[in-house]
């Protein structure tokens, strides 16, 4: 416990990581303001604002992945193993601090761009698409996602323990190889980590995973991947 | 106390470090030396448990320092020349460290106020000169009171004032009790620092000990200018004597100025000048340090004075 809160601290004391956290919440906001006043047709207004998390999500890992590495690029990672010489704590306080922070953060995210375009939607004497079932739903796996993205951010940050190098490895395999294997392998496109990505932030889409599969999906490669960066923390000399 | 024994690093093959044991007293500052490259920090580093030795072992008041329940209140270490955020805040830094550390927060505006850090308190770190880092390290490090603090080239960015506050502070903490080790390349430093002296040279220990003993096994040499140097030279050699020539004198290594002289009056060679003199510490460090020693279990003698590579066999050859 002593160590999450020492993570946080050392989050809170830092500019990047207040400006990070802005960007995450504030950045999707433009985009929200700019769809209702194109549109009259509110229907599917609802899942176009869960679909800007993929926005908050992205920051989240840059955070997180940031927090970690920049620690062994600055080599104040030796101060933090001297205090606490069990590494995997350390790494697993950090991915824990990385996920609170990127909590917060699509909370508000999800407060305030779901609440523009809800008031935004009454206001023209529109009804809200989504039943507060799912409007919960959305919003609960779209949090989840982010911090869920945060824990794997601190495991590739861990991993490769430099900055460029590690986001530059989530993006490859968030975005390249998985885009590849979603559209070449017809079976990974309905079981793959996308499919479950979807299952917990579309609520009124027909998905092959249920919400809570999905979830554990996601939760099983964010930590796989915080796995291989605590094993190579482990293993390595600082 | 720590205690470290055959301690081993090696890169693909390559020692790093090599066999080195050494102990460092509680109550003393222990002076790490050795020539840049020979090792320090990678021991250093593996004292602390940041890097991983191949072999040997390191106990911390008889313990390893995993086995302690808090390892970070047992050893604190100063490295890497002050590794910080360079967009923190100074008081920042330290509070959470001392939260880290399981210290009191307050403890924090205190230490700043023992390295005189404290009017730089609200500064972000990256603003701060090298030395007043180096200082915020300190300050840092003594955040936990651990019982054993161990410091890499802590002078380095000090200007004078600097590093004589820091040998004051250094000698005040094991005035303490605690156990100080200093690495440096710089033996003047160490010469006003330290207690005892580990010295290391390729990765290996070349001496270790009190450093009055260090300073008490220089080399006598006599200085001798004589009227005919070469029959000279010649009878001194034949005595098993070590003879070099040095502007137009004879330097002859292991004899006293006396039994020269006399060798001299019996060989009917008439002296113009005999001065007898010590290769000074500098000198002896370098002697000490320019080759590589043997394995490092040697290098300590059975009575725990200090004993440089030459003098001691090393187990392999011994056996």
């Amino acid at each position: 416990m002593t160590l999450l809160l020492v993570e946080l601290e050392k989050l809170r004391t830092i500019r990047s990581a207040w400006l990070l956290f802005a960007a995450g919440v504030l950045m999707p906001l433009p985009i929200v303001i700019a769809m209702l006043i194109g549109t009259s047709d509110y229907g599917p207004v609802a899942q176009n604002v869960i679909d800007l998390a993929v926005l908050p999500a992205a920051i989240a890992g840059v955070l997180a992945v940031t927090a970690c590495a920049r620690e062994f690029e600055h080599r104040t990672i030796t101060v933090a193993l001297m205090t606490e010489p069990r590494r995997e704590r350390v790494i697993v306080a950090k991915a824990g601090a990385a996920a609170i922070v990127s909590l917060a953060m699509a909370t508000l995210f999800c407060a305030l761009c779901l609440g523009v375009a809800a008031v935004w939607i009454s206001s023209a004497g529109g009804v809200w698409p989504w039943t507060g079932h799912q409007t919960l739903e959305g919003a609960g796996g779209t949090i989840a996602l982010t911090a869920l993205i945060a824990v794997a951010g601190t495991g590739f940050g861990a991993l490769v323990r430099h900055v460029g190098g590690a986001i530059t490895l989530m993006a490859v395999m968030y975005l390249v190889v998985e885009g590849v294997l979603v559209a070449r392998v017809p079976a990974y496109h309905d079981w793959g980590l996308t499919a479950a990505a979807n299952s917990v932030i579309e609520p009124t889409l027909p998905h092959t995973y249920a919400f809570s599969a999905g979830m554990a999906i996601l939760l099983g490669s964010s930590l796989a991947y915080l796995a291989l960066g605590i094993a190579a923390v482990r293993r390595a000399d600082v | 106390m720590l205690t470290v024994e055959g301690l081993t690093k090696r890169y693909r093959g390559e020692s790093v470090v090599d066999g080195l044991s050494f102990e460092a007293r509680a109550g003393r500052v222990t002076g790490f030396l050795g020539p840049n490259g020979a090792g320090k920090t990678q021991t250093i580093k593996m004292i602390l448990g940041l890097i991983h030795p191949t072999a040997g072992r390191v106990t911390i008041g008889g313990s390893a320092l995993l086995d302690h329940p808090r390892p970070g209140r047992v050893a604190s270490g100063v490295l890497d020349g002050g590794a910080f955020h360079p967009g923190r805040r100074v008081l920042d830094e330290l509070q959470l460290q001392a939260y880290a550390a399981g210290a009191d927060p307050e403890r924090a505006e205190e230490l700043l106020d023992r390295v005189e850090l404290l009017p730089a308190a609200r500064s972000r770190i990256g603003t701060l000169s090298l030395g007043m880092r180096q200082r915020l390290a300190l300050a840092r490090a003594l955040l936990a009171d651990a019982p054993l603090l161990i410091a890499d080239e802590p002078a380095n960015g000090l200007d004078p004032a600097g590093m004589h506050w820091l040998r004051a502070l250094l000698r005040e903490l094991a005035g303490e009790g605690k156990t100080v080790l200093v690495s440096s390349h710089l033996l003047a430093e160490m010469e006003r620092l330290a207690d005892d002296v580990v010295v290391i040279a390729h990765g290996r220990l070349v001496a270790s000990g009190p450093l009055s003993e260090l300073a008490s096994v220089r080399e006598r040499r006599v200085r001798i200018r004589c009227a005919n140097p070469r029959v000279l030279g010649a009878r001194l050699r034949a005595r098993g004597l070590t003879v070099s020539e040095e502007d137009e004198e004879l330097v002859v290594a292991g004899a006293d100025a006396r039994a020269i002289g006399e060798l001299a009056l019996a060989a009917q060679i008439a002296v113009h000048r005999l001065v007898e003199d010590e290769d000074d510490l500098e000198e002896r460090y370098l002697a000490l340090t320019a080759g590589p020693g043997p394995r490092a279990s040697s290098a300590r003698a059975a009575d725990g004075g200090v004993v440089p590579a030459s003098a001691s066999p090393s187990p392999e050859s011994a056996a």
